[in-house]
């Protein structure tokens, strides 16, 4: 378990979550290798933004806890964990770009906030990230003026400021057409390749956790925790729970 | 379009032919001629053709659906034939009855009394809590803000201060002008009658600095910017901006509220000395129009009833307004939970919440200034 520990960049102990008296993820625990692609996979309302919430410290857990290598995640309201939070990158469902900044000022943000860099500096580090993203057109823009997808890597090129050890995407491709979400998941596979950061994809969508995914779990609305866990190929093929393949043969994978 | 034949079947049987197509355009039609049918009838039995029926959509199925529930309830019996096919399961006799579909569009219903003040109270605890967490956190933003100094950039601080004050000008020049002329105008009536003209300048400079001065900024300022940071905080909330800069790790507090409360707190009495000068020429220009006492006799009176002291309590008073301001509409902002309607509670919120409390501490400072009105003398 301590050798385990030293190699694992996210674990997941017992987590149980919800809101209100109403439990929706119970007893989940798993563990993501430093390097990893890994994928959080389940059908609409069986809770992997809420499981995402937990893990970047947005929702306290009723139960369980989050640790990245040896230190313990605290929610951010309570007691936020800045060590721990400076090795993540967030990239949410709706990009959540700043809407009263332009492009360039989003991703100056963190760099700003965060660090003493000198401005020539911050200036440097925006253009590549943009540049990484093929955004450097468009930095001078509102968030307001860019489509779906460029505000997706818009919002990556933020996330990637710092240079994360771990990031995280909420469903990348919600509005995206197949070819641009085709493209996010490879820049996706680049950053992984290139920088062997670790990845969490939450997403619904079979194609891109093939196409990504080194591991999956995926989680039931019904039973509320996970129910398969491994590459997403063995889950596809080799499983012999129901509910597995229900979901996958549901969405024609 | 549409054809309805009723006629005797048997003794006690009557057969009703519905033929053509019943569809959203001529449905309420159709209702109004089966209502007819079923009421003029003495009929107890009833047989519902459906035979010539060539076009059937949803709202046909619903006005036959009510009727087969309105006979029901009439204590007929109506058995349907020739159902179409695909209007057969939406159809069945058995369904109509049972499925109690009356009472879905009607709204939730109303807790009673007991229940409603017990909610009451909930929401009352509850927005404590949140006003004194929140509290809690604006003044630890500002402790840590204030002791890792270089750690916290507000590279939008000139902006808000801009928005929140220069841009105010014209309407705080302007209103203040009219309240300081109002309430010349409402003077003079009662002060001609004495001849004590000359009173107007004591009574226009002391109520607009110790009192309108600075209720009446604060009052524009809560609508323009305790609504505007609602609102703005409010929407970044929805599209998980808060959460973005959380998992960032850039406390919200820190970032957002604190320039605001400052930016909005500095310039709160900057705009309350405006209004107090406006105010007092306002009341100059009805004094000199209507009450025939020149500039220089109204200047010179309120040079001897004015005192710095008076001036500074109304510019206390704004200061501390100013922060309420802020604070309220940056909280309305972060309660924000849902869509884009709550933004819009949220900033009605503000501004309903600003008034409140200004006038409450407005009322603590008249007491405050009553019992020791040596306060900022020098």
């Amino acid at each position: 378990m301590a050798e385990k520990q030293s190699v694992s960049a996210i674990s997941a102990r017992n987590i149980s979550a919800g809101y209100a008296e109403q439990i929706v993820i119970r007893d989940i625990s798993f563990e993501i290798p430093k390097g990893e692609v890994f994928a959080i996979m389940g059908r609409s309302g069986c809770g992997k933004t809420t499981l995402f919430k937990v893990m970047v410290g947005l929702l306290k857990p009723l139960k369980g806890e989050i640790y990245y290598g040896a230190s313990k995640m605290e929610p951010i309201s309570e007691n936020p964990q800045l060590g721990i939070l400076r090795k993540l990158g967030v990239l949410f469902q709706g990009g959540a770009l700043f809407s009263s900044m332009t492009i360039a000022d989003n991703v100056a943000l963190p760099l700003r906030q965060l660090t003493s860099l000198s401005k020539d500096v911050i200036k440097e580090l925006v253009y590549l990230k943009l540049d990484l993203v093929g955004l450097s057109d468009s930095a001078r823009k509102l968030p307001d003026e860019l489509s779906g997808g460029m505000k997706k890597r818009a919002a990556l090129a933020r996330a990637l400021a710092l240079d994360p050890e771990i990031l995280f995407f909420d469903e990348p491709s919600t509005g995206l057409d197949p070819l641009t979400s085709a493209e996010l998941d490879q820049t996706i596979l680049n950053i992984n390749s290139s920088i062997r950061t670790t990845i969490v994809v939450i997403t619904h969508e079979l194609r891109s956790a093939f196409a990504i995914a080194d591991r999956a779990i995926l989680l039931d609305p019904v039973d509320k925790t996970v129910i398969a866990q491994g590459p997403p190929q063995e889950l596809r093929d080799c499983s012999t729970d129901q509910r597995v393949r229900n979901f996958f043969q549901g969405h024609g994978g | 379009m549409f054809q309805i034949k009723s006629k005797q079947k048997s003794f006690d049987e009557l057969l009703i032919e519905i033929e053509g197509s019943i569809s959203v355009e001529n449905a309420a039609f159709v209702n109004d001629e089966l209502t007819r049918i079923l009421e003029s009838q003495p009929l107890k039995n009833m047989e519902l053709d459906l035979v010539g029926i060539n076009y059937l959509d949803g709202s046909g199925i619903a006005v036959i659906r009510n009727f087969v529930r309105n006979s029901n309830m009439l204590r007929n019996t109506v058995t349907l034939s020739n159902v179409p096919a695909e209007a057969k399961r939406f159809l069945e006799t058995k369904q109509c009855q049972i499925n109690e579909s009356t009472s879905i569009l009607e709204g939730i219903d109303e807790p009673d009394f007991s229940e409603q003040v017990g909610q009451g109270l909930l929401v009352l605890k509850q927005s404590a809590y949140d006003i004194i967490t929140f509290l809690g956190a604006v003044i630890e933003a500002f402790v840590t803000g204030f002791r890792r100094s270089a750690s916290i950039k507000w590279d939008g601080f000139t902006r808000i201060f801009e928005k929140a004050g220069v841009d105010a000008v014209p309407i705080v020049v302007i209103l203040s002008l009219l309240m300081g002329a109002i309430l010349a105008f409402q003077a003079a009536i009662q002060l001609r009658k004495f001849g004590a003209n000359i009173f107007v300048a004591d009574l226009v400079s002391l109520s607009i600095c110790l009192e309108m001065g600075p209720l009446l900024t604060a009052l524009i300022m809560s609508g323009r910017s305790g609504a505007g940071y609602a609102a703005h905080i409010g929407s970044m909330q929805v599209s998980e901006e808060i959460d973005a800069l959380r998992v960032l790790g850039i406390d919200p507090v820190l970032y957002l509220v604190c320039p605001r409360i400052i930016a909005v707190a500095l310039a709160a009495p900057c705009l309350t000395l405006l209004a107090d000068v406006m105010g007092i020429i306002g009341g100059c220009l009805v004094a000199g129009f209507s009450l025939d006492v020149t500039p220089a006799t109204y200047f010179n009176q309120v040079k001897k009833v004015l005192e710095i002291s008076d001036v500074l309590k109304g510019l206390t008073k704004s200061f501390i307004f100013g922060i309420q301001i802020a604070g309220i509409g940056c909280l309305r902002g972060f309660q924000v939970r849902g869509g884009a309607e709550s933004v819009g509670a949220a900033t009605t919120s503000a501004v309903v919440t600003c008034i409140f409390v200004l006038t409450v501490t407005n009322a603590v400072f008249a007491v405050l200034f009553y019992y020791f009105p040596r306060i900022w003398s020098f």
